[in-house]
């Protein structure tokens, strides 16, 4: 939609009257903030077709500016109903912040940079937004590689460790919180975000066609696939009618609720350890199943378990079934403990680890180990030009999934597609 | 934008029990990511189903809110309960994606 100039206060209230939405921007002359903030008006304006964008000259229509509380160039104010809002923007006035505003007043989101087709063009489409996926978004943003992150959790899986003490510079933190900051780094940068996931692949002659969980479509030149794994299940018949009914694959979650009762964790590895670790905060008793007759992972997890007279391993045991109809009763074991095929508690952590979902891998036709982990060359890239993977989805970093390899395969990855899109160009 | 409510204990008895439109609850708290993940998929159902439904939200962190939790058995979050006339006629567990929710709830309340 065309801006229109306001010449006068007439007009002004004219034009405030006839639109349920409206957006004024007070500019002056010679004013480097004012011409940095053009364009992204005129965006703006394309972007959201039910506001009505105006432009008024400050020092033209004084009093109005003065009425309105506007003193400097540029002032952005919103008007709804005629009544004026309480958010404005001045000064350096970024992209995101009005975006937001945008959003907010017309309760429409941004269907930002749609072509006529209604397909938005990019050179390089993330799918993923943990560590792996930010780390390249952070690169690319350096390199000013067009990009796009598509994604619908900020951190991925880390967000649910309640305690990271491996990350440089964090001696320690959440999981939650290092996400955070992952993002707002990110944020920033104004990298270009969809809050979804990509539901469908289709490859064509300039790249990729995706489509989003929302409908969104993105036509991308490079693919890089950062959407890590998801957790594992027991596959026993009544699991998944006992989850939120004492069955969860999130200690971090969930633990709150099993204050000062009883609750098994299901494995032995890092992720497991520190479930039993925070559960044993929470809870009275907890018990921790493993297959295997020894914990495998960092020492210092493995001592701080053992020093814990709230947690007890049970080694070499297999949870076999479920016990309860509407309600978990306990965990059927496949060797008796303590006399008891049945170990009773009132939750179950299951915390097997993770696998990566195939239904993208699949579709984007890349080739996989034995344990559908993504086969990554040292530069990441996979069997598919123009497609890269990184972090926990892919056989890199010698199989070891930590944040600071997904990290660093990201920083890898969003390098090599930079060289790739500057050789195509 | 959003129209989701935020509750509190002393809001729930007025906002979801003797509401007039059925009332989809999310029980949540903020340490939860797939809460969060819920979070902006609930913001745009409470746009797409203004008029026909509520949609509010119970931070149970709060310990002012944990009897609430405990009267609607939660145990696993972001656990999403749908009100009619006070009771409850369907649970929503874990994360669910806006067009899956979407159309579960458009058979539900039959609109």
């Amino acid at each position: 939609m065309e801006i229109q100039y306001i010449k006068s206060a007439e007009e002004f209230e004219q034009i405030k009257k006839e639109n349920e939405f409206l957006v004024v921007d007070f500019f002056s002359e010679d004013c480097p903030p004012c011409e940095k903030l053009a364009p992204i008006y005129e965006k703006m304006a394309t972007i959201f077709p039910t506001v009505k964008f105006t432009k008024i000259f400050r020092q033209g229509l004084r009093p109005l500016a003065e009425l309105l509380g506007v003193s400097g160039s540029p002032t952005v104010v919103f008007f709804k109903s005629g009544a004026i809002q309480e958010e404005r923007l001045s000064g350096e006035i970024k992209e995101n912040d009005l975006v937001f505003i945008l959003e907010k007043l017309s309760g429409a989101s941004a269907e930002e940079i749609k072509t006529e087709d209604g397909v938005r063009k990019t050179d390089l489409c993330i799918i993923g937004n943990g560590p792996a996926g930010i780390t390249a978004a952070i690169y690319a943003a350096r390199y000013k590689v067009d990009q796009i992150m598509v994604g619908d959790l900020a951190g991925g899986l880390m967000t649910s460790s309640h305690k990271i003490c491996n990350f440089p510079s964090q001696t320690e933190i959440s999981g939650m919180e290092l996400s955070q900051m992952m993002a707002d780094q990110v944020n920033a940068l104004e990298v270009p975000q969809i809050n979804a996931r990509i539901s469908k692949v289709e490859k064509n002659s300039t790249g990729y066609l995706l489509e989003t969980t929302n409908g969104d479509q993105i036509q991308t030149k490079t693919v890089l696939l950062t959407a890590g794994t998801k957790h594992r299940h027991l596959g026993l018949p009544n699991e998944e009618d006992l989850v939120g009914r004492g069955v969860s694959y999130c200690a971090t979650c969930d633990g709150a609720f099993f204050n000062n009762k009883t609750v098994a964790v299901i494995g032995g590895s890092d992720t497991a350890n520190t479930a039993s670790l925070y559960l044993a905060q929470v809870a009275n008793k907890v018990y921790q199943v493993y297959r295997k007759g020894a914990l495998r992972g960092e020492t210092a997890w493995i001592d701080q378990i053992k020093e814990n007279n709230k947690i007890q391993v049970i080694y070499n045991t297999e949870v076999i079934g479920l016990s309860g109809e509407n309600q978990l009763e306990g965990v059927v074991l496949s060797t008796p403990f303590e006399g008891n095929t049945v170990l009773k508690v009132d939750g179950a952590f299951v915390e097997i680890g993770s696998e990566p979902d195939l239904s993208l891998i699949n579709q984007l036709g890349l080739a996989t180990d034995e344990g559908n982990y993504v086969i990554t060359a040292k530069d990441q890239t996979t069997n598919q030009s123009g497609v890269w993977a990184a972090g926990d989805i892919t056989n890199g970093s010698n199989n070891f999934r930590q944040i600071i390899t997904a990290c660093s395969e990201g920083a890898i990855a969003a390098q090599n597609i930079f060289e790739y899109l500057q050789r195509k160009k | 934008m959003s129209k989701v409510i935020t509750l509190t204990d002393a809001t729930f008895e007025a906002e979801v029990l003797n509401s007039e439109l059925p009332v989809l609850v999310d029980f949540w708290a903020p340490w939860c990511g797939p809460c969060r993940m819920m979070a902006p998929v609930l913001d745009e159902l409470s746009l797409a189903f203004d008029g026909k439904l509520k949609i509010a939200k119970l931070d149970v962190e709060n310990p002012a809110h944990q009897g609430l939790a405990s009267t609607y058995r939660i145990q696993s979050i972001p656990a999403l309960k749908l009100f009619k006339g006070g009771q409850v006629v369907k649970e929503y567990l874990g994360y669910r994606e806006k067009a899956m929710l979407g159309a579960e709830l458009v058979q539900e309340l039959d609109i």
